[in-house]
């Protein structure tokens, strides 16, 4: 039983909190020889497998460090360049490591904001007036569940697809945000919520519900 | 029959008390009205007074009320003892947890997880450790003025060093 | 450290807390403030701000749906001041169109020890609740208006608000619900 984050956007349709409960790490390390056998390309800042997947290094997958150095950009921290070292057989055998990209804030803020009209047209495909509008949301690795408060707020949770009771916990999260946002001084209303304390409970909640099932929260 | 609200640390939300959380809306919208009224917004030292004297009053008056069918306290310690029991568990849900004093005046009452800070900071947290002090300003004055009912003339300051846990110091003022 | 004798009765010290420090906080605002007006104004501002939170705690308490109809956001109200505030007003007085009625409160906790003096005849002490309505309905986008009709404070024998239904805030409303 996994879940994957959570995730909250307020009624204007911004994201106000975002959380990585349990993202599976996935890395591959391996060593190589000239000339390199996979296809890399640079883009978004990160240099990217773009063809000749192998051995658990998938095509998406990004380069994360080279003999143990870790890569920002396409540079290494002494500032030479990751790209040009590759195309050198000088510098081989050389390790590499490549792993899942993670999403990066500014990519779920997008996200979040095109799941905002997702969700204004599946209320309206209904012939049904007052249709809920997305619920769930199922695909073959996860399930996402939403759930929309009268006043608007949307509450939503990215979970395996055999996780049950993610409509509970929906709103046991949505009660964590009304006791520790709402009531906390030094959080105003629309803003992105950085208070510790909701982080802590929601992280015990969702790992009780995770070891223990929703029964118990 | 011992009024003593067991402080919960379960995740759950306190649902037959939703009436109290009216008071902790309240006292924020006085914080916030205090740091946005005329004389605050500058630099320099944040102008809580205003909060220390609306505690003031409401100690004052409270401990009126409350002490009404109270046996006369033997002493200074046995009033402090009072507030930090019997007053603190109706005010703030649970006791003072640890209260010293040096016999010379000083008390210093620690509370481990103040009401109005429970909401805000999570153990050991560092987040608004800064801001905290505003919300202590009222209590300080209600402290304050429920021993000067008492007859006790005392300064009242609040010190936090971590979140949600506080102290007050009480100094009584000898004539 | 044992204490013979009462014992405190903590619900209705801390019940007796809030009003005590509504009362001061009104005190503070007459001190701050020359024109009375102008401390009316403030406390509907201060409560609007409270509404717009508690409304959230108020759904997520009680999980209840959306009103399609004003006479279901009167019990929502009532029930709300059950909740928040210990006391159930009733509802009476409806119009005929059926947007507007009173609340009406035999007694009122905020006002448990206060006598106005003369000089704040036009106080409206219990303001905060005016607020409290308008924040915590614009949240569910509903425009409400709400005023006194008759207060306690100034001998009557109630304390009435007319709570009066604007309109939905179309704009406002969340995608689904239209």
């Amino acid at each position: 039983m996994v879940i994957y984050g959570v995730y909250i956007v307020s009624k204007s349709g911004g994201l106000i909190f975002n959380h990585d409960h349990n993202v599976p790490k996935v890395e591959t390390e391996r060593t190589f020889t000239y000339p390199l056998d996979i296809q890399l390309n640079y883009e978004n800042k990160k240099i990217v497998v773009a063809f000749g997947q192998k051995d658990g290094i998938k095509v998406g997958h990004v380069l994360t460090s080279v003999n143990k150095n870790p890569v920002n950009g396409r540079e290494l921290d002494d500032g030479r360049d990751v790209l040009d070292m590759l195309s050198n057989a000088e510098n081989f055998p050389i390790l590499l490591k490549f792993s899942r990209s993670k999403m990066t804030t500014n990519e779920k803020i997008f996200l979040a904001s095109m799941f905002y009209p997702l969700f204004a047209i599946a209320s309206q495909l209904s012939p049904e007036p007052k249709c809920s509008g997305i619920e769930v949301l199922e695909a073959d690795t996860f399930r996402l569940y939403c759930y929309q408060t009268l006043t608007g707020v949307k509450f939503m949770v990215v979970a395996e697809p055999t996780q049950a009771g993610m409509d509970i916990l929906l709103k046991r999260v949505y009660e964590l945000y009304a006791d520790y946002a709402l009531k906390n001084p030094f959080y105003s209303l629309e803003m992105p919520i950085r208070c510790e304390l909701f982080e802590t409970h929601l992280q015990t909640l969702l790992e009780t519900v995770e070891k223990s099932g929703i029964s118990n929260v | 029959m011992k009024q003593q609200n067991v402080d919960t640390k379960t995740n759950l939300p306190d649902t037959g008390e939703a009436d109290e959380c009216l008071f902790e809306y309240l006292h924020a919208e006085m914080v916030n009205y205090v740091l946005s009224s005329k004389t605050n917004g500058k630099e320099g030292e944040e102008e809580l007074s205003p909060l220390e004297w609306m505690g003031f009053g409401v100690g004052y008056r409270i401990m009126e009320r409350l002490t009404r069918e109270w046996a006369r306290f033997k002493d200074e310690l046995d009033t402090i003892k009072f507030i930090c029991m019997d007053l603190w568990s109706s005010l703030y849900r649970k006791q003072i947890d640890n209260l010293r004093t040096n016999h010379q005046g000083v008390y210093v009452l620690h509370d481990n997880a103040f009401r109005l800070l429970t909401n805000i900071g999570a153990p050991d947290s560092t987040q608004y450790l800064r801001e905290a002090p505003r919300l202590l300003a009222f209590t300080c004055g209600l402290l304050r003025g429920s021993l000067a009912n008492l007859g006790i003339v005392s300064t009242v300051t609040a010190e936090i060093a971590t979140l949600p846990s506080c102290k007050f110091h009480v100094q009584v003022q000898r004539v | 450290m044992s204490r013979t004798g009462a014992r405190l009765d903590a619900k209705k010290v801390n019940s007796e807390l809030f009003t005590l420090t509504y009362g001061a906080l009104v005190t503070q605002l007459l001190k701050d403030y020359e024109n009375v007006e102008d401390v009316n104004k403030q406390l509907e501002r201060m409560g609007y701000n409270m509404g717009i939170r508690l409304i959230e705690d108020f759904l997520a308490r009680t999980g209840s749906g959306r009103c399609y109809d004003f006479r279901d956001t009167a019990e929502k109200i009532q029930s709300g001041f059950k909740i928040f505030l210990g006391i159930t007003p009733t509802i009476t007085n409806w119009s005929p169109a059926g947007d507007a009625f009173s609340l009406c409160f035999e007694t009122n906790p905020l006002t448990e020890f206060v006598e106005l003096p003369d000089h704040c005849l036009n106080l409206k002490y219990c303001n905060i609740l005016t607020g409290v309505l308008r924040g915590a309905c614009e949240m569910v986008q509903m425009e409400v208006a709400s005023w006194f009709l008759q207060d306690q404070l100034k001998n009557d024998s109630v304390t009435e608000i007319r709570v009066k239904f604007v309109k939905r805030l179309e704009d406002a409303i969340p995608a689904g619900e239209d």
